[in-house]
């Protein structure tokens, strides 16, 4: 059975900071990253101007909030098309970059490209080593980071992160599953990094191998990102079953570089939100006011500290639900996104008048073990939108078995959601499967 | 181009940057420690490098 976290704090001296200290340490940082916008970024310098305000106007927390406009994806798309390759956002000259770098795409939108300054670089990294640190990992653990080292920033942060706490690191880009899984075994790794779907990926191949990682390997800690499996409760419970390990969930942006909110060694539900690095509010998607503790909303970010790309109020379309820090028992000032990202408002669709998201699907597919790998399409049929799940499920179900799996499903849909799909069993590995950022969700009804 | 040589100042002055650095790297605070443990090991690489340290 796996022993508790280690319980610590990467720099108490502002974790545990009265509340009114940390807003002051937010403002102070809000303004710098304003004043750099306006004397050194084209773009900063153009949004403010059309908004008529100057660094002058923002003297507190409530004048940002209310005055400084938002930046979204396509106001950043459209800059670098504009002025590419990397757009007017630019604070300081290309020459000083350090690393270049690009978001996935999966969204079906271009890659943002971006470049690190060293010091950006460093900036990025900590954001995860403080928070892998705060989540439980020390110096002797020994890590995979399960990933392809490419353009994608994805868990080049992490790695840097786990050598800077001393961690022996296992960079194993290019490899395949069953490479990995020796790995695992033979150099005693205890801790894995990867996304939410490799690791269940991982689990899967280790079955078809008959090897039982619960059992037979070192891992006790499952350092998941890029996806938000790790905070879907039926995903969790799986790999927590699966490696008999704790499974933390780290929540970033390429567009903003480092882990915006982490899973903290109580494991409480909720991710913290590392506030002295970014000032995150949520809002409400269409007015954008401000909405309260405990209300579903879209998070907008600021990192704080960042050199050679600013992003002030960045509308990251993510669903979340802010929680008051005294709902985890650490201790940190830091307050909380309950179930960590509860999926995107531009993943969201509308079926038969019921709104779903991919991760709410997720969350109750999971919840059968029987099932090996799912993908959903939303399609028009006879005139009627229909929800179409096709599942692999396990080798070894009768076909009795399956049926009843097939039957519970729905009438788990029904309950929950309000709609009954229609669930399809196809054969054994037929359904795409994802080393990085999974897609199991297609709405085909606006495919010619 | 001429290349300015290092004076006894300026060595002492990486002397005394180095052990301040492998004292912070010790501290219990992990964001002095670990950042201070990585930057003392970079300026180990120069002071090794100008033959101002031993390895050991």
């Amino acid at each position: 059975m796996k022993a508790d976290l280690p319980h610590g704090y990467w720099n108490p001296e502002i974790e545990l900071l009265p509340e009114g200290e940390l807003r002051k340490l937010q403002l102070k940082r809000i303004k710098e990253a304003i004043k750099l916008g306006w004397i050194q970024s084209p773009f900063y310098r153009r949004l403010m101007t059309k908004h008529s305000i100057t660094p002058d106007d923002i003297d507190t927390l409530e004048d940002f909030f209310k005055r400084f406009p938002l930046t979204r994806r396509d106001d950043l798309d459209r800059d670098q098309l504009d002025h590419p390759p990397f757009g007017s956002r630019l604070a300081l000259a290309p020459e000083t970059a350090l690393r270049y770098h690009a978001t996935s795409g999966t969204t079906g939108q271009p890659p943002v490209k971006a470049f690190d300054t060293e010091r950006d670089w460093i900036w990025g990294a900590n954001a995860w080593a403080s928070s892998l640190y705060n989540f439980g990992i020390r110096p002797a653990d020994i890590v995979m980071v399960a990933f392809g080292y490419g353009a994608f920033i994805g868990f080049w942060g992490a790695h840097y992160a786990f050598e800077k706490i001393g961690c022996r690191v296992h960079p194993t880009g290019g490899m395949d599953t069953k490479s990995r899984l020796q790995i695992i075994l033979n150099l005693g790794i205890t801790t894995l990094c990867c996304t939410p779907s490799y690791a269940l990926r991982i689990l899967q191949v280790a079955k078809e191998e008959a090897m039982d990682l619960a059992r037979d390997s070192q891992l006790r800690k499952i350092v998941l990102a890029g996806e938000p499996g790790a905070s879907i409760p039926s995903t969790k419970a799986i790999l927590e079953r699966g490696f008999d390990a704790h499974v933390g969930d780290f929540m970033g942006t390429t567009e903003t570089a480092g882990i915006i909110a982490f899973t903290c060694a109580k494991s409480c539900g909720r991710l913290h939100i590392n506030e002295d690095r970014f000032m995150a509010e949520v809002v409400h998607p269409h007015t954008l006011a401000p909405v309260g503790y405990g209300e579903r909303g879209m998070m907008v970010v600021t990192p704080l500290g960042k050199q050679a790309m600013p992003l002030i109020r960045y509308a990251t379309n993510d669903i979340v639900i802010l929680d008051r820090r005294e709902a985890c028992s650490c201790g940190r000032v830091f307050d909380l996104l309950r179930g960590g990202i509860l999926g995107r408002y531009d993943d969201m669709v509308k079926v038969r008048g019921v709104q779903i998201t991919p991760q709410m699907i997720e969350e109750i597919v999971r919840a059968f073990p029987e099932v090996a790998e799912f993908f959903t399409t939303v399609e028009s049929r006879g005139g009627l939108d229909s929800l179409l799940i096709k599942v692999e499920l396990a080798n070894d179900l009768t076909p009795q078995s399956s049926l009843e799996v097939l039957r519970k499903i729905k009438e788990q849909f029904k309950t929950h959601i309000g709609l009954t799909p229609e669930v399809e069993v196809v054969p054994s590995n037929s359904l795409p499967r994802f080393e990085l950022k999974a897609r199991r969700f297609k709405d085909l009804r606006s495919s010619p | 181009m001429e290349t300015k040589a290092l004076g006894d100042a300026e060595k002492e002055k990486l002397c005394v940057a180095y052990r301040i650095l492998e004292e912070l790297s010790q501290h219990d605070l992990p964001v002095l420690q670990y950042n201070c443990r990585k930057a003392k090991n970079e300026l180990w690489q120069a002071l090794f490098e100008l033959d101002l340290i031993e390895p050991s």
